[in-house]
């Protein structure tokens, strides 16, 4: 058969992004809202559905998703309803969940992102709204029971939509990530994927190459990694282009990822579910969103993590690298700039956290957080090298004591006993000892080699455990040598 | 024979006065009406659970608190029948339905624990319609109740036993809940006062939801200031309630009482249509009389929108309705049905637990609110509604209250209406209007029927003027002058239709 | 409202009627519906939905836990309740 030229497709590709709010309660009860526990031990008459039960909107959560809002450059409306989505399932315990529907509390926003080096897109947001996270239903291998633990029912969730506007699983995957980035920079959420406070929905669909008109969407659904975000597009757009380009159609579906495949398989399409009949909740009248609380959230919206980039790289002259590196987490950049404002220069401080804090965390799979060492006990170790009481090399290995022990900088380094010997007479006796005792050296120096000076040098600094201060021991050999050659 | 004297037992707050004063104890209240119940209830079935002994240790409890020196507590004292769908912590709470069988509430709804903080007793768990759905309270799962006036009559609905119950003297106070008329009609019916208060006066947390922008807990009493006492107790901001009103009700509560001279009393033209008994109207138009002659105003009204209320409110509670009853699967609390699969198992603990009336409010709730018929009926129904509370506002322009009959005719044979589903919602005629607007309405006794079957006259009045309204009607009830006491239901005719109905 | 309506609305709504229930309810439901369509008769062009008085307006709780006393008793309240959790027939997936 002649070989057919094969219609080229590209991919479509918007995200629906559910994200848990880091407050201390749940959306409508005061039940604690935090990950884990002992099941079915963070639930109350509210949250477990007693009858005559009703809902409370917590104050945090509101700000915390204007505050998403915000950070997504969205409109936020001045009056914001919450509505029922009605359908049955055991995690759900009033037989609806409460979320919002038609008038969502924050719209029309984006997210700038880099899709490579160098190169950023912006991405549509097209609503964020809250609603209610439901609880976890257990399916145990074999089993003709599940097991419904109720923790999780009622904490507060934002739903991030983005438009279909990424062209490449790749650029999903870039998009994730800084929306994740964006979020913890914020201080909405932890935004753990494996814990469950990210989780991320893909909408895909193909068309042919330079058609404008969408194709039919594919939900795609039980995404748990970033990796898998990538995986499971790549597959979703190969099974598409496959079936369009041999002549079939693509149904309008809802898909699950397999991981251990690494394939989505069709869901089963549960009987008449999608009739949700949203209509609002009758328990919750109209909520006024005073402009002053959003004013004081918009000041109070911490830096970005672009923002941020910015301003290590134009403002202090910090390299594309290094800026990157300490804008990776919000704590890295947190603890940077304390370093800086204790007092360190920004590339001093980039070179000490970059290069020497950082690895050690690496190392040692700690977690910055974790950390007892403090920015200003890392400047009192830089001082004390640029005061001479280290040297450059003894100074990491303090550090490196500090890190591991938690002991401050002057305790640690005369615990290793590193602190530079300085003191002229008794660093001049050993210079003495050690011209006696390499009288070859000091004959190649005799005779005109400059460079036998910094063999002595090694001499006495291995004489004197690698603490004498090497400057001054140069200082020393030359005053008692004078210059290379003959003595006068 | 009666423990109490007829001048205690026809007023819950000389009661309270008693109780305090130590002239009686709160355990000799507490017999009187365990006597009276124990031997009328089992005609009447008002009650659908009464513990003697958990009654009495309440009781008890009291009279310590009052000999410890403690006199304050506006019920101090006072039984008070609690409608079987507010939560009484580890109480059975049923909603009269077999969904809910045996169910104990982990906590008090916050009414139950304002009268318990009042010194009030707890005084059994009344018969209702089941999940409130009815008019007649044949509906309950549990067998209906009869009207002590005459047994074989419904005592109207859904507050049918907190209705009967007062009526009858098995307890002083009541509390029921009115959705679409469900105080008012059996208050009617059974010939005593109930208030349904303005929404959000009164905190619905722990009020089994049946639609929840128009219930509202209300109380029941023989005469208009037992209902403004126990009113006083109850109502108030709760926090635990989105759609509680944030207004202090002591300035309320305290208001200077109106003068009848001068008040514009409004008289709607759709009141007074075919389907009124003549002896109803007759009742109400007696009313009317007595106010102008104490110098009120009849203002002639049109309320053309009337006819149209019981459509809206059938609408908009089926719709809410079908939400909250969601819960009901049998997952957390109540009976659940031997089933295999989870599908099967909601489907059959539903169909099994759920009696008629409320499977076809379900389903007319999820028709109209699904895919496709949303804007023609639930949309609809609150576009009518915001137009029935406009009409209101502008009533309420051209008078001070608005004055009619609480229910067309009074209390019907068991049985009469039980079939026909859209017969039964006509009894709300006159009583779905005010819940539709959120605004206040009080049924006062305002006559007999030459049968000696109670009528009663409906108050109606703008937002937050329940107690103004109070102290109107409690000088509509002097001029009415009649004898406000609890029935014997021994005396009432024997019931001519055989054996008791079973209520479905 | 045929037969079949009924049983998907009765799908939806999770209750498992029987089919001569079906029939009856089939006829009630239609006799009301019918009835409800006397709403026509009201011009409702431009009137807004509302479901709440506008005086009424939503109120928020500070974030503070509040932290129930007892959530082993309200699992026990489950005729399936199985140690911590709440037990279920399994889904048919």
């Amino acid at each position: 058969m002649a070989a057919e030229t094969k219609t080229a497709f590209e991919p479509v590709i918007g995200l629906e992004v559910h994200c848990q709010l880091a407050t201390k309660t749940k959306l409508f009860c005061g039940c604690e809202a935090g990950f884990g526990g002992q099941p079915n031990s963070r639930i109350c008459p509210i949250c477990t559905a007693q009858p005559g039960s009703l809902p409370v909107l917590d104050d945090e959560a509101l700000n915390l998703a204007i505050t998403v809002g915000l950070a997504l450059s969205c409109t936020i409306r001045a009056k914001t309803k919450f509505d029922r989505k009605n359908y049955f399932y055991p995690d759900l315990p009033k037989g609806y969940q409460i979320s919002q529907y038609d008038e969502p509390l924050c719209e029309h926003g984006f997210l700038e992102f880099e899709v490579e080096k160098g190169a950023t897109k912006r991405a549509r947001v097209l609503r964020v709204h809250m609603e209610e996270d439901a609880g976890k239903a257990l399916h145990p291998e074999g089993a003709s029971s599940s097991l419904v633990d109720l923790n999780r029912a009622g904490v507060p969730l934002v739903e991030i939509v983005g438009m279909p506007d990424l062209a490449s699983p790749a650029e999903a995957s870039a998009y994730l990530q800084a929306l994740r980035r964006l979020l913890r920079f914020a201080g909405v959420s932890e935004c753990d994927m494996e814990k469950g406070s990210l989780r991320c929905d893909a909408n895909v669909s193909i068309r042919p190459v330079g058609e404008t008109k969408l194709g039919t969407k594919v939900e795609i659904k039980n995404i748990n990694s970033f990796r898998n975000v990538e995986r499971a597009l790549v597959f979703e757009i190969a099974r598409q282009t496959e079936a369009m380009q041999s002549g079939g159609k693509i149904v309008q579906e809802t898909r699950s990822f397999r991981d251990t495949e690494g394939t989505t398989v069709s869901m089963r399409v549960k009987e008449s579910a999608d009739d949700y009949r949203y209509f609002p909740d009758p328990d919750l009248p109209v909520f006024e969103i005073d402009p002053a609380r959003v004013e004081r959230l918009r000041k109070a919206l911490p830096e970005s993590f672009l923002v941020k980039r910015a301003r290590y790289r134009d403002a202090w002259g910090l390299t594309e690298y290094d800026a990157r590196v300490l804008t990776e987490e919000p704590a890295t950049a947190r603890f940077f700039e304390a370093v800086v404002a204790a007092g360190l220069p920004p590339k001093a401080a980039a070179n000490w956290v970059q290069g020497e804090v950082l690895g050690w965390l690496t190392e040692s799979k700690r977690e910055l957080e974790t950390l007892q060492t403090t920015p200003a006990d890392l400047v009192d170790l830089v001082k004390m090298a640029e005061r001479g009481e280290l040297s450059h090399l003894a100074a990491k290995k303090v550090l490196r004591q500090m890190l591991d022990t938690g002991a401050k900088a002057a305790a640690a380094a005369q615990s290793l006993d590193l602190l530079q010997i300085r003191d002229a007479s008794s660093l001049g006796a050993t210079v003495d000892e050690v011209l006696q005792q390499e009288a070859k050296i000091v004959g190649d120096y005799r005779g005109g080699k400059e460079t036998a000076l910094n063999a002595l040098l090694g001499r006495v600094m291995r004489a004197t455990k690698g603490k004498g201060d090497p400057n001054l021991i140069k200082e020393l050999l030359l005053q008692k040598l004078g210059p290379a050659g003959p003595a006068k | 024979m009666a423990r109490l004297p007829p001048e205690l037992t026809r007023s819950a707050r000389a009661i309270a006065d008693a109780v305090r004063s130590r002239k009686v104890s709160a355990r000799d209240v507490a017999d009187h009406y365990l006597e009276r119940a124990a031997r009328h209830d089992g005609t009447v079935h008002a009650f659908l659970h009464l513990d003697p002994a958990a009654i009495r240790a309440e009781a008890d409890a009291v009279d310590r608190r009052v000999a410890a020196g403690d006199a304050s507590g506006a019920l101090l004292g006072v039984p008070v029948a609690i409608k079987d769908n507010l939560c009484t912590r580890g109480v059975p709470t049923t909603c009269a339905s077999k969904i809910l069988a045996d169910y104990r509430p982990p906590y008090d709804a916050t009414v139950v624990a304002r009268i318990r903080a009042a010194g009030g007793v707890v005084f059994g768990k009344t018969n209702l319609d089941e999940f409130a759905m009815g008019a007649s309270t044949e509906n309950s799962g549990y067998g209906t109740t009869r009207n002590p006036r005459d047994l074989a009559r419904v005592p109207g609905g859904s507050s049918g036993g907190s209705a009967a119950a007062v009526a009858a003297g098995f307890a002083p106070l009541a509390l029921g809940s009115d959705t679409g008329g469900s105080v008012r009609q059996p208050a009617s019916l059974c010939g005593v006062v109930g208030l349904r208060p303005t929404y959000g006066l009164v905190s619905r947390y722990g009020l089994i939801a049946f639609a929840s922008s128009l219930d509202q807990v209300g109380p029941l009493a023989l005469n208009v200031d037992d209902t403004m006492l126990l009113m006083e107790v109850i109502g108030g901001h709760d926090p635990r309630d989105s759609t509680s009103r944030k207004v202090d009700l002591a300035p309320l509560a305290k208001a200077p009482a109106p003068t009848l001279a001068g008040l514009k009393v409004g008289v709607p033209a759709e009141y007074k249509v075919e389907g009124v008994e003549p002896e109803v109207r007759a009742a109400v138009e007696r009313c009317e009389q007595l106010l102008v002659k104490a110098g009120a105003r009849l203002v002639p009204l049109a309320l053309p929108l009337t006819p149209y209320a019981i459509p809206t409110y059938y609408l908009v509670v089926t719709s809410e309705a079908s939400s909250n009853l969601a819960r009901f699967d049998g997952v957390r609390y109540g009976p659940r049905a031997d089933a295999r699969e989870l599908s099967h198992m909601y489907g059959l603990t539903r169909a099994q637990g759920f009696g008629d009336e409320v499977k076809r409010r379900i389903m007319l709730g999820t028709f109209a609110l699904s895919a496709g018929y949303f804007d023609a009926y639930y949309k609809k129904s609150l576009q009518v509604r915001q137009r029935i509370l406009q009409e209101f506002t502008e009533a309420f322009t051209k008078c001070d209250f608005v004055l009619g009959p609480t229910a067309p005719t009074a209390a019907f044979p068991i049985g009469e209406k039980a079939s026909d589903p859209v017969q039964m919602y006509l009894c709300d005629v006159f009583t779905a209007p005010a819940p539709l607007a959120g605004l206040p309405a009080l049924s006062i006794p305002c006559g007999t029927t030459k049968g000696g079957l109670p009528i009663g006259a409906q108050l109606q009045g703008p937002a937050c003027s329940d107690f103004r309204m109070l102290r109107v009607a409690r000088e509509l009830e002097k001029l009415l002058a009649l004898d406000l006491v609890p029935c014997d239901p021994a005396s009432a005719p024997a019931p001519t239709n055989g054996g008791a109905s079973r209520g479905r | 409202m045929d037969g079949a309506e009924v049983r998907r609305i009765a799908s939806l709504a999770r209750l498992e009627l029987a089919d001569a229930e079906v029939d009856r309810f089939a006829s009630q439901l239609t006799a009301i519906l019918g009835y409800f369509e006397k709403l026509r008769e009201v011009a409702t062009e431009g009137v807004p939905p509302a479901s709440h008085p506008p005086e009424l307006k939503g109120p928020v709780r500070p974030d503070v836990a509040a932290p129930w006393p007892d959530p082993a008793g309200l699992v026990n309240l489950s005729r399936g309740a199985e140690g911590e959790f709440f037990r279920v027939p399994r889904v048919l997936e």
